[in-house]
């Protein structure tokens, strides 16, 4: 860039007069600004290394009038500065905050308008991975997405994101690092955003979870369309937005909640009541952006077509290859016991593999002084040892495809499957035929063996 | 209350007393050279201009984004049109040596930033004295024309 240009980007920048500074955090800094006619705007100041300039580029050619505009966009040393337009209004998370959970069908209203508008970015290959209730202004015409500060192209050739940012809490687990994010990713957010939005409780609150298992709050054909959304692996939730509102939708038509096809308007328009009109000269702080932990994950995503009902092809993704059929649905058990029973065989395998390795050792040692004990008892022991840590084995197989969870913090590092799997066996293992070699080595040191 | 430091020392005051009365300001660099532009009216474009620091290196030292040399800081210091009072702070802020009392260099400079002369003027007066100047032109490059024509004085 050369000296001049950069002095006019400078003075065009300071053209702009700063009314509040709204947020600042690792994903830049957000200031309430206005230019020299009056006119209000939200100026984002992105640091280089983590804005994503096409996916900006690629905003500002959209029009939808449920996505804040993107007014301008030009580049300072060090830093992505994007002016987007300025949406008066109380956030969802002020609105809720200050009249309560919203009524099913209202909460069902604003997440369909938020899956059409998130449908509309998925159709532009962004994912906005930042949807949250502070994210969602609420006006007079329904709800907008804002604060797309971290939205990214998603490129196919990518294995995961370069950086981690998001909302916690609303993040989805693909964000901590270990997967690209896609369009299941917001998927997954505007699953906890429902959730949200019903129970009125954050999902850091400790009385989330309880509030979300009360029927009253959180109907069940509801509650199942919150789970299977914010499934913990993206091929189990649901594919695209289009398919969560519908299942939505569903969900509410067997609650009788709709009579009709479609929204109703008036059930819109209620939600729409509370909007403020905010004086220009005393905005709200409803555009702030709050990052509560800021996650290091850059994940790009390529999100499947907005068309196509198929499950995107996640072959290419090692940590989800037990799901690349594109089946979305969870693995089937070999073992119907209760996960605490799987563990407990998984654990006594190890064990049983160390007695056969232990008595294994001990007969070979003393058992060339009487041949008739070693036919005996060696091989009945040690056989059956032999099968009951094999058995284990199997159940550690069941129990690694059927609980992911089980293996949770080796998955969010990225880890391998197969290399998870043999870290936990390869450990147990050496140890083993240490202390095998150990006795063998002591019982030749004795002479023992004659 | 805001003192120097035999002030401080001098006082009768116990330790917490001390602490309480006394005005802290844990600005950092950026956050202070921001104040001082709002507070003296002055512009980023002007101050880049003015300082002939590279445009954008200079940007970054406001944005707090880059570290930069004494010299550089003081250079910023003349497009800000700063006193030697508010020179200092900046430097002890960016955890640099303020202008000594004791060093030839500093006093030119520091005359130079109390008769708010401009940088070309101070680099010639230091130039003229046998100093480094503040501005490190190139070889062959820029305004080396004229001083070329200077002998370097004796000592």
């Amino acid at each position: 860039m050369d000296d001049e240009r950069l002095l006019r980007l400078i003075e065009h920048d300071e053209n702009y007069e700063l009314v509040q500074k709204l947020a600042q955090g690792p994903s830049g800094i957000t200031e309430h600004v206005c230019d020299v006619t009056g006119a209000h705007y939200v100026r984002k100041r992105i640091p280089g290394a983590i804005a994503a300039r096409d996916a900006w580029e690629r905003l500002r050619s959209i029009a939808d009038p449920r996505i804040v505009r993107v007014h301008e966009i030009y580049e300072l040393p060090g830093e992505l500065v994007v002016v987007c337009e300025w949406v008066e209004g109380q956030s969802l998370a002020e609105h809720v905050e200050k009249n309560g959970p919203l009524t099913q069908a209202e909460a069902c209203d604003v997440v369909r308008e938020l899956c059409a508008a998130v449908d509309v970015l998925h159709r532009h290959d962004i994912v906005h991975r930042d949807i949250s209730p502070t994210n969602v202004i609420v006006t007079e015409k329904g709800p907008r997405l804002i604060d797309l500060g971290i939205a990214r192209v998603h490129d196919s050739e990518q294995q995961k994101d370069t950086t981690t940012l998001g909302t916690w809490g609303y993040a989805a687990p693909e964000q901590y690092g270990f997967a690209q994010t896609d369009a299941r990713s917001d998927v997954y957010a505007l699953g906890r955003l429902l959730a949200f939005c019903l129970t009125g409780l954050r999902p850091d609150n400790p009385r989330f979870d309880e509030a979300l298992a009360t029927e009253s709050s959180v109907p069940r054909p509801v509650r199942e369309v919150i789970e299977r959304a914010c499934a913990f692996e993206p091929s189990a939730r649901y594919q695209s937005t289009p398919e969560l509102a519908c299942a939505l939708e569903q969900a509410m038509r067997a609650l009788g909640s709709f009579a009709d096809e479609g929204v109703s308007q008036q059930k819109a328009a209620s939600l729409r009541l509370d909007a403020q009109q905010t004086d220009a000269q005393q905005p709200t702080v409803a555009q702030q952006t709050v990052t509560q932990q800021p996650i290091v994950a850059q994940q790009q995503y390529n999100p499947p077509s907005a068309k196509s009902a198929s499950p995107v092809n996640f072959s290419s993704m090692p940590t989800l290859q037990v799901y690349a059929q594109g089946v979305s649905t969870q693995p089937t058990t070999w073992f119907k016991l209760p996960l605490g029973w799987k563990k407990l065989l998984s654990g006594l395998g190890m064990v049983f593999f160390g007695f056969w390795a232990v008595v294994f050792a001990l007969m070979a040692i003393f058992g060339s002084k009487n041949q008739e004990f070693v036919r005996g008892v060696f091989v009945r022991i040690t056989s059956m040892f032999f099968a009951l840590g094999c058995a284990a084995v199997v159940v550690e197989i069941d129990l690694f495809v059927t609980n992911r969870r089980h293996y949770s913090q080796e998955v969010l590092r990225g880890e391998l499957p197969f290399r998870i799997f043999l870290k936990r066996f390869a450990g147990v293992l050496i140890t083993e035929a240490m202390i095998f070699l150990l006795i063998v080595l002591v019982a030749s040191a004795t002479h023992v063996y004659s | 209350m805001v003192g120097t430091w035999d002030e401080l020392i001098d006082s009768d005051y116990e330790l917490s007393e001390l602490l309480e009365r006394v005005v802290l300001d844990a600005r950092s660099l950026k956050e202070w050279l921001r104040d001082y532009l709002e507070a003296h009216g002055l512009t980023k474009s002007k101050v880049v201009r003015e300082s002939r620091l590279n445009q954008t290196f200079a940007y970054q030292i406001m944005a707090g984004t880059r570290r930069a040399s004494r010299d550089k800081l003081i250079q910023l210091a003349f497009g800000m049109h700063m006193n030697v009072a508010a020179t200092n702070d900046m430097l002890e802020r960016a955890e640099l040596s303020a202008l000594r009392t004791s060093c030839a260099r500093d006093i030119v400079i520091a005359y130079c930033l109390h008769h708010q002369y401009n940088l070309s003027t101070c680099d010639d007066m230091l130039w003229r004295r046998g100093m480094s100047t503040l501005e490190q032109l190139k070889e062959g490059v820029g305004r080396t024309s004229r001083r070329t024509f200077y002998a370097r004085p004796g000592a």
